[in-house]
């Protein structure tokens, strides 16, 4: 997922006419990307997806979903632990592949035209109106194949300016089905589907192992060595799974169902002094980022204890762990 | 950047239905036959997808180009025409349901991306095959083959196709153009999905990629 300007959606705005014509439409894209990049940056841009892998699996009368929790901004993990399962109604759910703002954009927009319905159908119903709570409403009346044409129509209209693909899954009175809708507004329906960066991985994994008429534990097992595959084979994708499971008359969301990357929070604080929380620190890097003294001392107290609990290689700023645990300043 | 086998104009990594469909009117009805093959460039993002829709009862798609385009449309057209076959109280022609692709696959040409055949059974006309083109051009036939991997066939169908098939026959003669096709055509595969629409409705097959009359 992406928070800022990105040269993919830069494309996306700038690439309706062909490239080749027009030297403005090369500068507008150059203004965006970093400086120093190349055309074969440009073009490895151009066919990057964007950072996530999401998942999701039909049983004979559930549904699994998941997702990975790794938010990047460019080469950044901006959030080592966000959601990307959004709720649209009580029995339907939709993992979110993208821009994130544009992601949850969408999916705010499902949800509230879902809640729309929802309240009609109370009102229409008085029956409802009292005795059914809110959720049982929606699960008697809502339809997963309502959410995924609302879903599709608003990527596809405005296709131009944002960048989100969703996996769409729910189950509902005709039982349970899923969706997976492109960034470009195209859509289909199948027994399994994965998108984003990791879906390449995660996608062999389905086809290797899902059967028809999988059971729900096998499914859940499934997903999530789908997602791991996604993990450990994409950077876009990373952190922790999420879980949503969803069956007739209830849902389980598992919030980071499996923790494969264990936070270093723990190392962080205790070097700085207890009490700290993640933001805290978050600012204090941005602040120290100003002098170079300060980042020097942010090296020292902040990024060295992250970086000698990881246990992988990994790079932060300037400063990387090689693969036998020692630190390199490059 | 674009992959053989892609339209030109399709935006990068913009997903295609790179695809071979076909439609064969014989006496009493139509057959209609597309692989199932969707890529983004090279990869292959469904391997079972459905390129016939339904616009209607008895009136069906084979969709070529962007999918993105292409399912859109049929969804305005197939909205057009329930709304229509409501007000006059009477199954839809074959004719309106591609007359009113056309005008929107026309009207909006320089956005859109989308070949489409359009062919169905109506108590008017019985059995009309109608090909709509990348551009907007209507034109009625006996059969129509479309899509990337069409550009393989043209040979093989013009030596094939006889007047006055039987349903039997029209099923082969699209079976075995679709195979060949996918054969070929690096943007088709998976497996061929074959509708026949008669007076007495709608029949889906599909035949698996290990079974087809002609192969790799």
């Amino acid at each position: 997922m992406i928070l800022s300007t990105h040269p993919t959606l830069v494309l996306l705005l700038a690439l309706t006419e062909p490239f080749v014509s027009g030297s403005s439409t090369w500068a507008t894209v150059q203004a965006h990307l970093s400086p120093g990049s190349t055309l074969d940056d440009f073009i490895a841009a151009r066919v990057r997806k964007t950072g996530t892998t999401i998942v999701g699996v039909v049983c004979d009368d559930c549904l699994v979903l998941g997702a990975d929790t790794r938010a990047t901004n460019d080469r950044t993990v901006a959030d080592k632990n966000c959601e990307k399962i959004h709720k649209i109604a009580a029995n339907i759910y939709c993992c979110g592949a993208g821009t994130s703002a544009d992601c949850e954009r969408l999916t705010l927009e499902a949800r509230l035209r879902m809640m729309e319905f929802t309240r009609l159908m109370q009102s229409v119903h008085p029956a409802h109106s009292g005795e059914l709570s809110t959720d049982d409403v929606q699960r008697q009346h809502c339809r997963v194949a309502a959410a995924h044409r609302f879903l599709k129509n608003a990527t596809y209209h405005s296709v131009e300016d944002v960048s989100a693909a969703f996996v769409l899954g729910g189950v509902d009175t005709t039982g349970p089905h899923l969706y997976a809708i492109d960034q470009d507004g195209s859509s289909s329906k199948g027994p399994f589907a994965a998108l984003g960066s990791g879906s390449m991985a995660a996608l062999s994994v389905l086809e290797s192992e899902y059967q028809d008429g999988i059971s729900e534990q096998a499914a859940m097992d499934l997903v999530c060595l789908a997602i791991a595959a996604g993990i450990d084979n994409d950077l876009g994708s990373g952190s922790n799974i999420d879980l949503c499971i969803i069956r007739k008359h209830t849902v389980e969301y598992h919030r980071s169902y499996q923790q494969l990357q264990q936070p270093q929070r723990t190392a962080c604080t205790a070097d700085t002094g207890g009490g700290r929380t993640e933001s805290d620190i978050m600012i204090r890097v941005r602040q120290t980022r100003a002098t170079a003294a300060a980042t020097s001392l942010a090296r020292r107290n902040i990024v060295y204890p992250a970086l000698r609990t990881a246990s992988v290689p990994s790079q932060v700023g300037d400063v990387r762990v090689r693969i036998d645990d020692s630190i390199e300043l490059l | 950047m674009e992959m053989p086998g892609d339209y030109p104009g399709l935006k990068p990594n913009e997903i295609s239905t790179g695809t071979t469909i076909m439609a064969c009117m014989y006496d009493g009805g139509v057959i209609m036959g597309a692989d199932s093959r969707t890529s983004t460039g090279t990869y292959v993002a469904n391997r079972v997808s459905d390129k016939i829709t339904a616009l209607h009862d008895y009136i069906y798609a084979c969709r070529s180009g962007s999918a993105a385009d292409t399912q859109a449309i049929s969804d305005y057209v197939r909205y057009f025409l329930s709304s229509h076959s409501a007000e006059v109280g009477r199954l839809p022609t074959v004719k309106t349901a591609a007359n009113l692709a056309r005008r929107i696959c026309y009207n909006n040409k320089d956005n859109l991306l989308a070949g489409m055949i359009i062919a169905g059974w109506d108590p008017v006309h019985g059995g009309s095959v109608y090909e709509i083109p990348l551009g907007g051009t209507i034109m009625k036939q006996q059969f129509a083959i479309g899509g990337s991997g069409s550009t393989y066939i043209y040979g093989h169908v013009d030596a094939a196709y006889k007047e006055g098939m039987t349903k039997e026959e029209a099923k082969i003669f699209v079976r075995k153009a679709i195979a060949h096709a996918m054969a070929r055509d690096g943007s088709s595969g998976g497996v061929i999905r074959i509708v026949t629409i008669d007076k007495d409705g709608v029949e889906r097959e599909y035949i698996p990629g290990n079974e087809l009359p002609y192969g790799p």
